[in-house]
């Protein structure tokens, strides 16, 4: 799966978890600048894209996901093994 | 208004973890959402109960959060009970904030929910100049778990006095909160721990977690046997769910998670289910369906013979199951009563008459089986027993029945259910509508308090709006000739049903086959398929052609039924409006009718009348013939639309 394959799976789950039909996933979206992306919404992200794509994140993947671009390099690692 | 988006088609039934009973929600959920923000009115609260009551994604539940707290804010939720609970825990609570306030606004509660800061337990709850205390909570739930009384590791020596000195701090917690608040404190039992050190033996080693946990729990019950605080049973919660599925180390290290989010629904209505019995507001009387509720098939059809209830095969036995839970209930004091559509003698015949029935006439405090729409019945129930329509809880197999009391009486609690009964039982009892914080012998004897046993009672009317309800079942009903493909359920249809058939004449496959053929016959079948799918063929109908003495053509119809389990949906006038526009086309003048009594159809006596047609003979075995006039017929507009497949 490619970056732009996984980045399109991700926009809308993106809009349903942050309400924002708007919002289109790209690889520098991240918590910081977010004001919306608490620790509820990254809790439910985890879980939404988890059931999105059929995984399972381990403890080691989800330590450090505080942006989008390593969710889609683990999602990658997941897909390209 | 448009909507089976009012409910989503009843596919799948989920496990209990995601609340199944509740029914799915409409697709405009995010739009109903926005509309009580957009215009707050002194009626939100009914709306935000309304949107509370289905199974909502996590999604969805923080976005309805945001509107009651938004209106809160605006003093708009006059109609829900202000609640305020001060929350303690070991664990991270925060996320699980948006679920307790939507869970409780399910059970009409507008709830503020206090929190402290993470990791503190003791000190807010001794200091009563804490944020726990201020402004003084309604309740206050301890949300500890195994971690905080250190039962997750092994304990060589003195485990007894650990057990001791937690379930001690357990009381000091209590006793200092009673002192500043009126209301109860909420304990939850500890969910025991899915790993084990040594096996089936850490329940004989009293230092292991399992024991230590298991000693807790025994202990708690025991120092609230007393009390007025509650126990929220969070052990058994876990039982359900599965320790495996409960607790997630992933999510505990991740956020400090108590459980696994998936759970959470579940234990937020767990939680409010018992802030709602401690305020009086749990369900009283459980209202039953009868055909394929408490027995399989359907009495008025099938006969006392015919149903399927008792020993002897599966589906049977199931049945029993879901009557000796009512009669559980009953026992614990809850009132059972009947609302079916049937002919009364027909519904109270197995009550009588069938040795299988675990029910009798004497446990069913009003029973209602008539032909009205059951939001009527409802309604005179809970009039007769003098309590609140939010006290019924409505069971019945059927989703479109279901649909339209919710429609009509959204107070009422009417469960989802599964494909099978076999599984009616557990879902009833997970819903939690007849939640408990005591039990005294008085409750043991209320359901037999009620002196009028067995009663009926008249209708004060029918329930309006019934045919924009009707319109929102997105009713599809097609219809065409007899044909090779529908022979042997026509056949099956002529021959099984009793109830809603004017003249009960049977014939066999291969008569039907010559009326497929005959150039003087005129034969319907009708299919009805609707927002919760296709109810395949319900009703077909024989016309043979006859010259009357002006050379008038005529349709004398032989044969006209339709299955019971769509009747009260207009569909005899659709079925009407179809035999009128192809006798125009066949240059027929009339149609006659004629009504057959037999010991079942009773449901029809009044069926040409009711359609416009004139009577023209009654003889003395009650056999009526009646004749409608082409010319003079007219066409009617039915909430329904209507498809020739030819």
């Amino acid at each position: 799966m490619n970056i732009e394959t996984i980045l399109n799976k991700l926009t809308p789950i993106l809009q349903e978890v942050f309400d924002d039909d708007t919002l289109i996933a790209r690889m520098d979206l991240n918590s910081a600048d977010m004001d919306d992306w608490d620790s509820q919404t990254h809790i439910q992200l985890i879980i939404a894209i988890e059931s999105g794509f059929g995984v399972r994140f381990t403890t080691e993947e989800i330590t450090d996901l505080e942006n989008l671009q390593k969710f889609v390099e683990v999602l990658q690692s997941r897909f390209n093994a | 208004m448009t909507t089976c988006g009012m409910e989503g088609s009843a596919s799948s039934f989920g496990t209990i973890g995601t609340l199944p009973w509740l029914p799915e929600a409409p697709s405009d959920f995010k739009e109903c959402c926005n509309a009580l923000l957009a215009k707050p009115t002194p009626e939100s609260g009914a709306e935000v109960r309304r949107l509370a009551g289905y199974r909502l994604s996590s999604v969805r539940i923080v976005r309805l959060a945001r509107v009651i707290s938004a209106l809160k804010d605006v003093d708009a939720l006059a109609l829900l009970e202000p609640l305020r609970l001060s929350l303690v825990s070991n664990a991270s609570t925060q996320f699980l904030i948006p679920f307790l306030v939507v869970a409780a606004a399910r059970y009409g509660f507008a709830l503020d929910v206090v929190e402290v800061p993470f990791g503190q337990v003791m000190q807010p709850i001794l200091d009563e100049n804490s944020s726990l205390y201020a402004p003084s909570p309604d309740v206050v739930l301890l949300a500890l778990d195994y971690r905080f009384f250190g039962f997750g590791s092994l304990v060589l020596h003195n485990a007894e006095e650990l057990v001791v000195a937690a379930l001690n701090q357990v009381l000091v917690m209590r006793e200092k909160i009673a002192k500043i608040i009126s209301g109860p404190v909420i304990v939850q039992t500890l969910a025991p721990m899915p790993e084990r050190l040594f096996g089936s033996f850490d329940l004989r080693f009293s230092g292991s977690p399992a024991h230590l946990i298991e000693a807790f729990n025994c202990g708690l019950i025991q120092q609230l046997a007393k009390s007025s605080d509650l126990i929220l049973d969070v052990a058994g919660m876990s039982g359900i769910m599965g320790g495996e599925q409960w607790h997630n180390p992933v999510q505990w290290h991740m956020a400090k998670l108590p459980f696994d989010y998936s759970c959470t629904p579940l234990y937020a209505d767990y939680l409010c289910r018992l802030l709602a019995a401690m305020r009086g507001r749990s369900c009283k009387c459980l209202v039953l369906d009868l055909d394929n509720t408490v027995w399989g098939g359907v009495i008025g059809d099938d006969g006392l013979q015919g149903i399927r209830l008792g020993p002897g095969t599966a589906d049977g036995e199931a049945y029993l199951e879901i009557q000796r839970m009512a009669l559980e209930l009953r026992k614990r004091g809850i009132v059972l009563c009947v609302s079916s559509k049937n002919e009364e003698s027909n519904a109270r015949l197995p009550f009588r008459e069938h040795g299988d029935m675990l029910l009798r006439e004497e446990h069913i405090a009003v029973f209602q089986a008539n032909w009205s729409d059951k939001s009527s019945n409802l309604e005179a129930i809970a009039k007769t027993l003098d309590i609140g329509l939010d006290a019924l809880v409505f069971l019945d197999d059927n989703p479109a029945e279901r649909a339209l009391v919710r429609r009509v009486l959204p107070q009422v609690w009417v469960p989802e259910l599964p494909n099978d009964p076999a599984l009616y039982p557990r879902v009833l009892a997970a819903a939690g509508y007849f939640e408990a914080v005591s039990f005294s012998e008085e409750d043991a004897f209320r359901a037999e308090q009620y002196q009028a046993n067995f009663q009926r009672v008249a209708l004060s009317r029918q329930s309006p709006d019934l045919d924009s309800y009707l319109l929102s079942l997105q009713m599809v009903a097609s219809y065409g000739p007899f044909d090779l493909k529908g022979r042997s359920r026509i056949t099956q249809l002529i021959n099984k049903t009793n109830q809603f058939n004017l003249t009960t004449r049977r014939y066999t496959e291969a008569e039907v086959a010559t009326f497929e053929v005959a150039s003087d016959v005129f034969t319907l079948q009708v299919r009805l398929k609707d927002c919760f799918g296709d109810n395949g063929m319900i009703s077909v109908v024989i016309c043979r052609e006859s010259c009357k003495q002006d050379d008038r053509l005529a349709w004398d119809i032989d044969v006209w039924l339709m299955s019971c389990r769509v009747f009260g949906r207009r569909l005899d006038e659709v079925v009407l409006n179809v035999l009128i526009e192809s006798a125009r086309k066949a240059g027929v003048a009339e149609l006659l009718g004629v009504y057959r009594p037999s010991k079942r159809n009773a449901l029809v006596r009044d069926h040409f009348q009711g359609l416009g047609f004139e009577k023209i003979n009654e003889d003395a075995h009650g056999v009526t013939s009646w004749r409608l006039d082409i010319k003079k017929a007219s066409i009617r507009d039915v909430p329904i639309q209507v498809t020739d497949v030819n």
